[in-house]
């Protein structure tokens, strides 16, 4: 969740300092404004863009000029609050903004301008706890006489001057928004000798190509380009929008290059840094113990700094410095790491790359998407190269969550090298759930929950529990496995310490239930329970079957699920669940049920093959989970045999 | 250390120049946006010369020994943090002027500890306040001492509203931001602060918390200030007397102090009510609410003054009406539909006046008390006995002594010839009762010429805050069950419908139904969703939502009989049981639990049964009424059909710990019941 804030606030940024060079006239304003769809024509849409003209304007390698004008038409009395504002993005270090026109027209003919006090310059919200490392500022605009049928028109103009050598000009512009866009022109002017790149993805169409004096010159216009609307757990943004990236770095050498100045520059193998190591490791050089104990005090230790890579710049503060302030983000970890590892005998790269799924090409040299920064580790015993994320202070070390499958650079000190993130194969992300219990005749029960995790689900178990007190671990059990329709009451807890990344995450509960199956006539309705525990399964999103966007669930992993139940005396089976296997690329459902005695045991195994799950699939997908989540599927149905019963029932007869 | 600081005002009013401002480098001992505004300087200058009593600041070493105290341990236990020391060492004049000098410090117990206190916050508001950091450090468990440095200190805007489009940068942010934390660890802060000019004018208000969510170890506070404004004092949550109070004349001044014992941590729970009214708080004033009540009337009814424009829309919106329940309706739903909810800093007191009403009329922006400021002038001129009020929705207060807690602005009116005065909340733009139920409990304040004294809000009982829903299904003899759901409310009922599809984009609404249907089985799936009237900020009508879904496989066969469940057994549209269930999950509760509001629900659900079937049994009937919560619910059948009845309400919006296993014995009733199934018998 933490990574998804980020990304949104990236893509805000990028987007948002994009802007139009060709200003509307009056009487085209005028005549936009009298055409604007009433909110009729769109049913679905809260607001509309009417019309968009923006452009990107790349005077060289370290200047550009983004400018915006845009005519956005409310149309529904809940857009006020969302689209009543204009928020501009900005780095105050090299960014200058300009907002010339910012004015609503009424619905009742007249033109406000923003009232006193509502041009105001703030922080992110979302960057406060990072105000340490702060430059990025938001221009705030707020619109008067925001209501439905008024139109907002606002002018912006970012001009960007990068110092020599600080960073590329590069960038990326979506096409689409939550909102419809009647009608849009986007251009890019780069000048002759700049060796601008441009791709295109997600199906938008190729650009108008001209030369206009000293400039190539690339248009795309654009009518009624619909809503993107977003679907519950829905792929990245990225992977769905039109879009276009662009870069002016020739290539991926020169990238190389430029950050191995920067990088390598700060982290130095310095003597504060070999002494923390040797007291971390004493006599243990380029083995496990030695990795394990530097990165659990990098990840761990160091008080992680929530900000994207790139936001504050490329530059890592110094080794030496973080671990006196025992704080920093992304990079700063990340060059503390690679100096720590370095100094304890291993060889070591920082690797850049996107956290949130993303398909970029490779050969567009380019990392203004690459968000987050890792290390990789040359294995010394020759086995895979270990990639360290050091931002993950739930992870167990060689845990590598965030990214899997997205391009990645890493950047040796003496060269580079383009890779996919390795995506973890379902087997390394396993869950076990077992549930054993027995059933009373009055059909009160009393058994024992177990989980065991590893790989996603280690993580994701360590993230509710490692940093919580007894007490509030406590609370959070009593709050997981009493919300549940059967009402246990948990009699003791066993679990790992969690602290401990060594030991094997698991949580024990012994329990037991007033009314787990329900004695109704001469039957006893058992309905098998589900597991309680939301962070040791895969969840699919509720509320919609057939999907428009793909779904992206957290990893590939293998669900297991174990049920044993000793059944109450005097009661025969009428009905159980079957056994059987059903799959689809995505997913594979295993289920076995088997009976010896009065002891009846449920297996199922899910085995999660695909991250992301096209919107075609999802419906197998879905067809395969609901089908073991039917009744029929968990349901044992006794019949009292023998007894007074019995006899009573057969002497009345059916 | 005292002598330095009086020598230090002395300076100062002597016409030393003020060398402050945000240019040094050393970020402590630095004003923070010192300005040369004639205000700013004299405001300044007059606050510094209030010297605070006993300014004898404990040292790094004084406050390390506080940490070695025997109980720590004990306190400390399901802790993440400590409060070694609070100190609040205040001055104030007769026109509420302050000077104050606050010093902190907290002992970190855990990692989480270290996430959560790594970064500490200093409010002030530049309209009223100037602040300068004297000391910030942290001790290392090896007692290495660091200080604060470079762009560790940080003065930023505090934007932390802009969520709820508030963007005032006048709020700003001394942001801490402290190296080397972790477990073991002491941080340690000592800031200054010195009013620019009075928040109340003639008036302190001010308030202090001594047990909070963590542990205390000492807290003192000493306040100085003229016998002519004699202070009026409440220690609210102190059965035990652990705080204890002293006072000195001498002259004209008179120094009032206030110590705690250690205090362990309020351990919170989910779903308690808030932590504020459970703290060990002293609250601190030189007046009486009467006296509260005119002062803010003073300053904030000239703002309240309509213009033509005003006067002219009202006029429109009230012709022909001559009952004044419907002018409050018209007036009330014009100011709440209209004026868009965004705040920027205007005027000489931000944040605590409401703009001039022509500003929010003519902008149709604003926040609570911009808007509400509009409805009490819009209703006053169409006749309607009118205030703006203070409230705070969100939790009860203390009001032995008029201390201001209030977050909020409404609006109270009164008919001709009623005696009670009615509430009317204008940021509930979908509010059909025109104030929440929610709001029932909370404390208000009538902002009067003629003084007022605090009251509450009415609770709403569960019948005005009622959904109904009258649901008919089919199940074939394949096991799909078909439905088409009614669901119609009022109070709390209709907002809980009305807000969610408001708000969500309308492409979204399939998939926020379909996510409720889900609630009956993963795959049900929701045919169609329609909710009336079309434009839901229409409050003229209440509000209708219409499901139809179907679930392919939702009958089991088992053998000779098929089973399934009347979906509405499940409560699958019931937001509030959701919240029961959550609430009902704990053992035992130290604290009272707070459900919001009085609700009901009333479902009735018939389904047709598949040819071939006849009924074996349905589920017991269930009757429960006990821990504020009413339940029934029963089955009937005849050949073709089983239908459901069944009531659920709250009726006590707070339930305390002595009545929660009454209430968690209630709610694990209900559970129990969605446990039971119709069980069918095939016809041979």
């Amino acid at each position: 969740m933490k990574y998804t804030t980020w990304i949104i606030i990236l893509i805000f940024f990028l987007i948002t300092i994009t802007g139009t060079c060709q200003a509307f006239t009056d009487k085209e304003i005028q005549s936009i404004i009298s055409r604007a769809s009433a909110s009729d024509a769109l049913p679905d849409a809260v607001a509309v863009i009417l019309a968009r003209e923006s452009s990107v304007t790349i005077g060289d390698l370290l200047n550009r000029t983004t400018q915006e004008e845009v005519l956005l038409k409310i149309l529904k009395g809940n857009a006020k609050n969302d689209y009543g504002d204009l928020k501009v993005l900005f780095d105050e270090r090299y960014d200058t903004v300009t907002i010339p026109v910012a004015r609503t027209f009424c619905t009742d003919g007249s033109v406000v301008p923003i009232m006193d006090g509502a041009d105001n310059i703030i922080i992110p919200p979302s960057l406060i706890d990072a105000a340490v490392y702060l430059s990025i500022k938001q221009r705030v605009i707020s619109f008067s006489g925001v209501e439905p049928g008024a139109v907002l028109h606002w002018k912006v103009k970012v001009a960007t001057a990068y110092p020599e050598n600080d960073r590329f000009l590069w960038g990326q512009r979506s096409f689409m928004e939550d909102i419809p866009i009647l009608k849009e022109t986007f251009m890019v002017y780069s000048r002759n000798d700049v060796p601008i790149r441009i791709d295109i993805l997600n199906g938008l169409e190729d650009p108008v190509p001209r030369n206009e004096k000293q400039f190539k010159v690339f248009t795309w216009k654009r009518e009624n380009v619909p809503a993107l609307k977003p679907e519950w757990d829905m792929t990245s943004r990225f992977n769905v929008e039109p879009r276009l990236v662009y870069t002016t770095v020739p290539d991926w050498e020169s990238i190389a290059r430029w950050f191995q100045e920067k990088f390598f520059l700060s982290a130095r193998v310095s003597n504060r840094v070999k002494k923390e190591v040797r007291l971390l490791v004493g006599e243990h050089t380029g083995d496990w113990v030695a990795l394990d104990a530097i990165y659990r005090q990098v990840a761990g230790e160091i008080r992680d700094i929530d900000l994207p890579l790139g936001m504050r710049g490329y530059l890592p503060n110094s080794p030496d410095t973080v671990l006196e302030s025992r704080y920093g983000d992304n990079l700063d970890k990340a060059a503390l790491l690679w100096s720590m590892v370095t100094a304890a005998g291993f060889h070591a790269a920082p690797v850049m790359f996107p956290s949130v799924s993303m398909k970029i090409s490779d050969d567009f040299p380019s990392i203004s998407l690459f968000d987050a920064i890792g290390i990789v580790v040359e294995d010394p015993s020759g086995g895979d190269r270990i990639w360290l994320d050091v931002s993950g202070e739930d992870l167990k070390t060689g845990t590598f969550i965030r990214g899997q499958d997205n391009q990645a650079i890493i950047i040796s000190e003496t060269g580079y090298t383009l890779n996919s993130i390795p995506a973890m194969v379902p087997e390394q992300s396993r869950t076990w759930q077992t549930l054993e219990f027995d059933v009373h005749p009055d059909g009160s029960a009393q058994g024992v929950l177990r989980w065991e995790g590893t790989g996603y689900f280690d993580t994701n178990a360590r993230k509710r529990f490692r940093e919580k007190t007894d007490r509030d671990r406590k609370l959070y059990i009593e709050q997981l496995f009493g919300n549940d329709d059967f009402s246990p009451v948990i009699t003791s807890v066993t679990m790992t310490d969690w602290s401990d990344f060594n030991k094997t995450a698991f949580l024990e509960m012994s329990f037991t239930v007033p009314r787990l199956a329900v004695p109704e006539s001469n039957l006893m309705v058992l309905a098998l329970p589900q597991f309680p525990f939301g962070f040791a399964q895969i969840h699919l999103p509720e509320g919609k079957i057939h999907r428009q966007h793909p779904v992206e669930i957290a990893t590939r992993c293998v669900e297991h699920l174990k049920i044993t139940v000793e059944l109450p005396s005097r009661y025969s089976i009428i009905s159980r669940p079957g056994s059987g296997n059903k799959s689809c690329p995505a997913l594979d459902v295993t289920q076995r049920f088997s009976e010896e005695g009065k002891t009846v045991t449920l297996e199922r195994t899910l085995t999660w093959r695909d991250k992301i799950i096209p919107p075609e699939m999802f419906t197998d997908v879905k067809e395969i989970t609901d089908h073991f989540l039917n009744l029929e599927q968990n349901l044992i149905l006794l019949e009292k045999t023998g007894g007074i019963w019995s006899r009573l029932t057969d002497s009345q007869g059916p | 250390m005292m002598r330095k600081s009086m020598l230090f005002c002395f300076l100062i009013c002597i016409g030393v120049p003020l060398s402050m401002g945000a240019s040094s480098d050393d970020p402590i001992s630095n004003w923070h946006f010192m300005d040369s505004d004639p205000v700013v300087q004299t405001g300044v200058v007059r606050s510094l010369a209030l010297a605070v009593p006993d300014d004898v600041r404990l040292s790094a070493t004084d406050i390390q020994a506080l940490a070695d105290s025997e109980s720590i341990e004990v306190l400390s236990r399901n802790s993440d943090t400590v409060t070694l020391l609070s100190r609040d060492r205040t001055a104030f004049d007769e026109d509420g002027y302050t000077h104050l000098i606050q010093q902190e410090a907290v002992l970190i117990i855990t990692d989480k500890g270290v996430e959560e206190s790594a970064v500490v916050n200093l409010h002030y508001g530049l309209p009223y306040e100037r602040l300068r950091l004297l000391d910030a450090g942290i001790i290392s468990p090896d007692g290495t001492k660091t200080t604060l440095t470079g762009d560790q200190v940080m003065d930023i805007p505090d934007s932390e509203d802009a969520a709820v489009n508030i963007y005032e940068p006048v709020w700003r942010l001394l942001v801490l931001t402290f190296p080397r934390v972790e477990p073991g660890a002491i941080l340690y802060y000592t800031y200054e602060e010195c009013a620019v000019r009075s928040r109340m004018p003639g008036a302190l208000n001010w308030g202090h918390t001594f047990r909070s969510t963590e542990p205390v170890i000492s807290a003192s506070i000493c306040m100085r200030g003229p016998v002519t404004r004699p202070l009026k004092w409440f220690v609210a949550n102190d059965p035990d007397g652990a705080v204890s109070f002293t006072e000195e004349s001498s002259g004209t001044f008179i120094t009032y102090c206030w110590n705690s014992r250690e205090m362990p941590a309020i351990d919170q729970e989910p779903g308690m009510i808030p932590v504020s009214e459970l703290t060990t708080s002293l609250l601190v004033t030189t007046e009486t609410w009467e006296e509260f009540s005119r002062r803010e009337a003073a300053i904030i009814e000239p703002n309240l003054e309509p213009d033509d424009a005003i006067r002219k829309k009202v006029q429109e919106l009230t012709a022909g009406l001559t009952d004044p329940e419907e002018k409050l309706k018209v007036l009330f739903r014009y100011v709440t539909g209209r004026v868009r909810y965004m705040g920027v800093a205007f005027g000489d007191r931000p944040g605590m006046n409401p703009d001039p009403v022509s500003r929010t009329f003519a902008n149709n922006a604003g926040v609570c008390k911009d808007k509400a400021g509009l409805l009490t002038a819009m209703l006053r001129l169409s006749g309607i006995e009118a205030y703006y009020t203070l409230n705070n929705p969100s939790r009860h207060i203390h009001d032995q002594v008029a201390v201001d807690q209030f977050n909020h602005a409404i609006v109270a009116v009164r008919f001709a010839g009623d005696t009670a005065f009615r509430y009317l909340d204008v940021t509930t733009d979908l509010e059909i009762t025109m104030c929440p139920a929610s709001s029932g409990g909370t404390g208000v304040l009538r902002i009067d010429a003629n003084g007022a004294d605090p009251g509450t809000i009415p609770i709403s009982p569960a019948d005005k805050n009622m959904g109904w829903i009258e649901a008919t299904g089919t199940l074939e003899k394949s096991g799909r069950f078909s439905s088409t759901v009614n669901y119609r409310g009022t109070g709390v009922r209709d907002a809980l419908i009305r807000g969610p599809f408001y708000y969500i984009e309308p492409s979204k609404h399939d998939e926020f139904a379909g996510y409720f249907v889900q609630q009956i089985h993963s795959a049900a799936q929701l045919d169609k969703v329609r909710v009336l009237p079309e434009k839901l900020e229409d409050l003229s009508r209440p509000v209708t939502m219409l499901v139809t879904y179907h679930i392919d496989q939702y009958m089991a066969e088992a053998g000779n009989y098929a089973l399934f469940k009347i979906p509405g057994t499940l409560l699958p549209f019931d937001w509030i049981y959701w919240d029961l269930k959550d609430y009902a999950s704990l053992s035992t509760r130290q604290w009272p639990l707070n459900l919001d509001s009085n609700s009901g629900m009333q479902i009735t659900e018939t389904v047709t049964l598949p040819a071939g079937y006849t009924v074996k049994v349905v589920p017991d009937p269930v009757l429960i009424d006990q821990g504020g919560i009413f339940f029934s619910q029963n089955h009937t059948f005849d050949d073709i059909t089983v239908t459901l009845n069944q009531v659920l309400k709250v009726n006590k919006p707070r339930i305390s710990p002595d009545e929660f296993p009454a209430f968690k014995q209630a709610v694990t009733g209900i559970k129990q019941s969605v446990q039971a199934y119709v069980i069918l018998e095939a016809i041979q």
